[in-house]
């Protein structure tokens, strides 16, 4: 009787929208009676170990109706269960997902739902996963409208963006305008700030985990949507079956079209007053010119029974700038000039899951990530020939390329012994490919009169490939200890090899929750953090020339050290509070040298680079309601990010401390959603902060004299010039930035599709907010007047967007 | 069109930038002392010590006041200035090739400014022929000269021509035009570098619009080099190359020179608001400025006619 009793036998299987067929992650699933209860992992599965018992088994994940199942434990069950939205119930209390738990391990992870972030107002009209989550504490945006992403004073190429488990290198379009996730495609969004457990590594500051939509399995869904400057297009559905299921998204702007006969009417005009100022005229001119941005998400899913799953998933993004000019003037003279400039990732990935047994589940997947980033110049003169002068042709195209390469190889592996040990272990080897700068010119010049002879130069800069392997294993245990205590701990082991040298690194990684009462847990974390490669930008905007780079045999990797504690409040229908405290020390950051530039040089990067260290603390704030008509949050942060590069040789700021260059003391983020009823909602946000940091040349110098005089008896004031002088790096501040954005969603159904109407004002108020700031001399009659100006781009812009699903 | 003209009209309107001037605190500011000296081969040393303005005043830099000068030349004894014109200092001293100077600038309350170059032999070449090809489109102004690099030092060098005219300039203090000479960098339309000794297999060019040429002898270290410049002259030009005068400069940098001089044009032609404010170079010890070799031959051209058959 009594081994009967120590008996145990596992409930294994997988948690899903019964409307849908898509599986939730993060649901529970409990025992009533033990009160053991289990998460399901980012496939949607769980496996509950649990004694010879009759047990009653509660499901729940917030938003959907709880399941109740009764099963007489004395034998292996699988079960999937189906849940119901309560929309769908149209069940009157709106209740919405918490954003942060007291009860997880976890800390510094913030999981959004995707509903949330798409109901936030945003830049014309177009929801945007990463501004929204900039609303968050810890996590600053950088400059006016940019999608840029700082979190607990780490820069913006510290930031892991997974997409179903595989990185993106570049999530920007537009110049940071706008982020690559299309919202319509993504069903999961967790941010870790830190704590971070063991199964993540490669960045410093944060992992953004997206995951994508399976697609529906029951019938075919669509969404198409029309909005300020882009156009939107989702499907998904089953394919011959519910086993097979498809979803496929697409997002392109059309600003260029739009805009084209603007652009060649203003060229048009120019051409014709340049041709009057020198007494030319251009016979025939054409001229093009725009920008658009593009994504696609594809995702195939094949069920072959409850073991097993495969997911085939594809991203394509990419950004062009176009120019285009071809002339004919009047002395017989053609120049076509083509200008483009393209970057953006491809990542095709292929993935199998498969239950072991019913406590081990396998997930192995193959990836293959490529990014880019050309710039490419072609211009070509033809002088047709005359009775006086015979022809020539001069061709010149330089080409600007910077490429990444990956071929990833995983497998993880989820053990669920007993309730209350969740362990994940697994490896992963990536194979990098690093073209990170190749600049190639051709000049082919053709002139019968001048040269009778063609003058060839073919020219190709730091062509240099760097290969690398990356090794990762990790091991991480989820351990409930007792009802109050509960701990995350785990290692994570990474090797680089690049150059015949190989960096290995043993990450640690610890966080642990106690429940100090009901509602209420205390919670801290270490993570030990390593980065194999850095993004060289020269610019505090999003740019197609930053550069990503690997560590090499010379320059070292980026770690980190960071600890986090924090208090947890779970008030029940009133609402959640949370504050966090973090410390961060960052080493062997990389910083172009004063001056460098990523072009117009033969140096190789490695030569134009610094290396320093930085650290970042503050204390976060979040307050928010998730049940109600009226939801949202409230999030603030205190925190100061400094760097200091004072390593011999590779100073910066003369080797002094100086502010990160988003350091901002206070950020303040206000959310509020309002379902006034099932056909009308609204949101509102309002965010203050402190003002970007930024450096100005606050001195200038007499330029050294070059007796130019001594020749040609000009006066030597006429000649010489001047110099500016930067002053500190980063010291002077920026006028404080804030805004309020609202949106209205207008709702109506129909019998097969419903209709919504998005109606956003962005800046509100008009707030002229700082982009950018320059010096402005302005010269009139006896006056000199000179000024330190603010560009503010972004003026009140309300926008609208049509949303038809069906 | 109407309606498509709005909807123009509507976007151009929301991309509408905003500006506004902002407050800056002056005071926090104190000028720095700024030591310039480009000494030049067989040339009279002079030193201008001046001190910065703030950087949204336009008035001209103050000389700065209180200051001595010290010069050694191999270590030897101590020279100082015969004499000081507002912010310059000259010395008795005429620049050798091979001289090895160390300057010394005392400033009062601050530590001295201390900075050392070794004078730069002229440039090894003979004077140039300059020819007129008025067969091209445009016509282009040939000079052509043969270049001797010194072998196992590694030597720098600017070249550039001179164009001297006159014009006038508005006079924004009388509001009026004054009639001036204006010298300015003359434009290249293409300029080729061809190796004498048929061994060494070089030959670069550039085509383009540029107006000078920095290079290091990296690629024709201790080579005779033949090097073609070819001017972009209008029609008027061509036909009364006398309206203007021609210079062919062309310098020998040392190292600290040519850096100091190739950072400060990349400073003066940078035009992103979005990259990060850097600091020129600079040789000298606790302070800002130069001190640096320069050797400088200067050729007026006479420009012939090219005839087809030159070639």
């Amino acid at each position: 009787m009594g081994t009967a009793q120590a008996q145990s036998f596992t409930i294994s299987g997988t948690v899903s929208d019964a409307a849908s067929g898509e599986t939730l992650i993060g649901a529970a699933v409990m025992d009533l009676g033990s009160g053991k209860g289990v998460l399901t992992n980012a496939q949607g599965r769980f496996s509950l170990t649990l004694r010879r018992d009759t047990v009653r088994l509660r499901v729940t994940y917030v938003g959907y109706k709880p399941i109740f199942d009764t099963i007489v434990l004395r034998s292996n069950h699988k079960r999937n269960y189906k849940m119901v939205s309560s929309v769908e119930l149209k069940t009157v209390v709106v209740q919405g997902e918490r954003i942060a738990s007291a009860k997880s391990s976890q800390m510094s992870a913030i999981q959004v739902p995707i509903e949330r972030l798409k109901a936030v107002p945003v830049l014309f009209g177009e929801a945007d996963l990463v501004k929204a989550l900039q609303l968050l504490p810890g996590v600053q945006s950088g400059s006016e409208g940019n999608s840029g992403f700082y979190v607990r004073g780490g820069g913006p190429d510290e930031n892991l963006f997974l997409l179903d488990g595989v990185p993106l290198y570049n999530v920007s379009h537009m110049g940071g305008f706008f982020s690559a996730f299309n919202t319509d495609a993504v069903k999961n969004v967790t941010l870790y700030k830190g704590s971070f457990p063991a199964h993540f590594g490669g960045r410093l500051s944060s992992v953004l985990d997206v995951t994508t939509n399976n697609g529906n399995d029951k019938e075919l869904h669509g969404n198409a949507s029309l909005g300020f400057i882009s156009a939107k297009v989702s499907l998904e559905g089953p394919l011959k079956s519910e086993r097979t299921t498809f979803s496929l998204s697409a997002r392109r702007t059309y600003a260029d079209i739009l805009l084209q006969p603007l652009v060649r009417h203003l060229a048009n005009n120019r051409s014709e007053e340049a041709g009057e100022r020198t007494g030319t005229s251009m016979q025939d001119s054409k001229f093009s010119a725009g920008y658009y941005f593009y994504d696609l998400n594809g995702k195939l899913t094949h069920r072959f029974n409850d073991r097993s799953r495969l997911f085939a998933s594809v991203y394509l993004g990419s950004d062009k700038v176009y120019t285009r000019v071809r002339t004919l003037s009047t002395d017989e003279q053609e120049q076509y000039l083509d200008f483009d400039t393209k970057w953006g990732n491809l990542v095709a990935s292929l993935r199998w899951n498969y239950e072991l047994t019913p406590k081990l589940f396998l997930n192995v997947t193959g990836a293959y990530t490529r990014y880019n980033n050309i710039i490419g110049v072609n211009y070509e003169t033809v002088t047709l020939p005359t009775d006086e002068t015979e022809g020539s042709t001069s061709e010149f195209k330089m080409d600007y390329t910077s490429r990444i390469f990956d071929l990833t190889a995983k497998a993880d592996l989820d053990f669920t012994p007993n309730p209350d040990h969740m362990v994940k272990f697994g490896t992963s080897l990536v194979h990098h490919r690093f073209m990170p700068e190749v600049a190639s010119a051709h000049l082919d010049a053709y002139s019968q009169a001048y040269m009778n002879s063609s003058l060839v130069l073919d020219t190709s800069i730091n062509s240099g490939v760097t290969l690398a392997e990356e090794m990762t294993a990790y091991i991480e245990d989820d351990w409930s200890i007792n009802e109050a205590l509960k701990v995350n701990y785990g290692v994570n082991v990474s090797g680089f090899a690049v150059d015949g040298k190989l960096w290995p690194t043993l990450q640690p990684r610890l966080s642990g929750r106690m429940m100090l009462g009901e509602g209420l847990s205390l919670k801290a974390g270490y993570a030990y953090m390593t980065q194999f490669m850095h993004l060289l930008s020269t610019t505090s905007i999003s740019m197609p020339t930053d550069l990503w780079v690997p560590v090499t045999h010379d320059i070292a990797p980026m770690y980190a050290h960071q600890v986090a504690a924090g208090l947890f409040y779970e008030s029940g229908p009133w609402g959640d509070l949370s504050v966090e405290a973090y410390y961060k020390k960052m080493h062997n950051l990389l910083e172009y040298k004063d001056g460098a530039t990523f072009f117009g040089s033969s140096e190789s990067w490695q030569e134009k680079v610094v290396m320093g260290d930085g650290w970042a603390y503050g204390i976060e704030l979040l307050v928010q309601r998730n049940i109600g008509k009226l939801t949202g949050w409230i999030g603030y942060t205190w925190s100061k990010a400094m760097r200091q590069f004072d390593r011999p040789g590779q100073e910066l700021n003369g080797g002094e401390p100086f502010p990160a260059k988003y350091d901002r003391r206070h950020d303040l983020s206000i959310v509020v959603s309002y379902k006034l009823n099932d056909r009308i909602d609204f949101s509102a946000n309002w965010v203050l902060s402190t003002g970007n940091a930024a450096t100005l040349s606050t001195q200038e110098y007499a330029e050294a004299q070059r007796t130019i005089a001594d020749y040609t008896g000009i006066d030597p004031e006429g000649w010489r010039g001047y110099i500016t002088e930067p002053g500190q790096r980063n010291a002077f501040r920026m006028p404080n930035y804030h805004r309020m954005d609202i949106s209205a969603n207008f709702h109506r159904k129909f019998r097969r599709c419903q209709r919504t109407i998005n109606v956003s004002i962005y800046n509100l108020y008009n707030r002229k907010n700082p982009y950018i700031i320059y010096e402005s001399h302005e010269y009139t009659f006896r006056n000199y007047n000179a000024a330190l100006v603010q560009l503010s781009i972004f003026p009140i812009l309300p926008s609208i967007a049509y949303t038809l699903k069906w | 069109m109407k309606k498509i003209s709005y909807f123009v009209i509507a976007i151009l309107l929301l991309f509408t930038s905003c500006e506004k001037v902002l407050d800056f605190n002056v005071d926090e500011l104190e000028p720095l002392v700024v030591v310039n000296s480009l000494p030049c081969t067989d040339s009279q040393l002079f030193v201008s010590v001046t001190r910065s303005r703030f950087f949204l005043d336009n008035s001209p830099f103050p000389p700065a006041e209180g200051v001595t000068l010290e010069l050694q030349v191999f270590g030897g004894p101590t020279l100082f200035p015969t004499h000081h014109d507002s912010a310059y200092h000259f010395f008795n001293y005429i620049a050798q090739p091979g001289d090895s100077l160390t300057l010394r600038v005392n400033v009062p309350g601050r530590d001295p400014i201390v900075g050392s170059t070794r004078i730069v032999p002229l440039p090894d070449m003979q004077p140039p022929s300059a020819l007129i090809d008025t067969l091209q489109p445009i016509p282009l102004g040939d000079i052509a000269f043969t270049l001797t690099d010194p072998a196992d030092t590694r030597n720098y060098y600017y070249i550039y021509v001179m164009e001297r005219d006159s014009g006038s300039r508005w006079n924004r203090w009388e509001a009026k035009w004054d009639t001036i000479d204006t010298v300015r960098h003359a434009y290249f339309n293409c300029l080729n570098l061809q190796v004498t000794d048929p061994s060494v297999n070089l030959s670069a060019g550039m085509m383009g619009y540029f107006n000078e040429l920095f290079f290091s002898d990296s690629l024709i270290d201790g080579q005779a080099t033949d090097i073609t410049v070819s001017l972009l002259m209008f029609k008027d030009t061509a036909e009364h190359p006398l309206l203007k005068e021609y210079t062919l400069v062309v310098e020998s940098l040392s190292p600290d020179a040519f850096r100091y001089i190739k950072e400060v044009k990349a400073k003066q032609s940078a035009t992103s608001y979005f990259a990060e404010p850097t600091r020129a170079f600079s040789n000298l010890s606790s302070g800002i400025g130069i001190f640096a070799s320069v050797a400088r031959r200067l050729y007026p051209l006479t420009f012939g006619y090219k005839e087809p058959d030159d070639e």
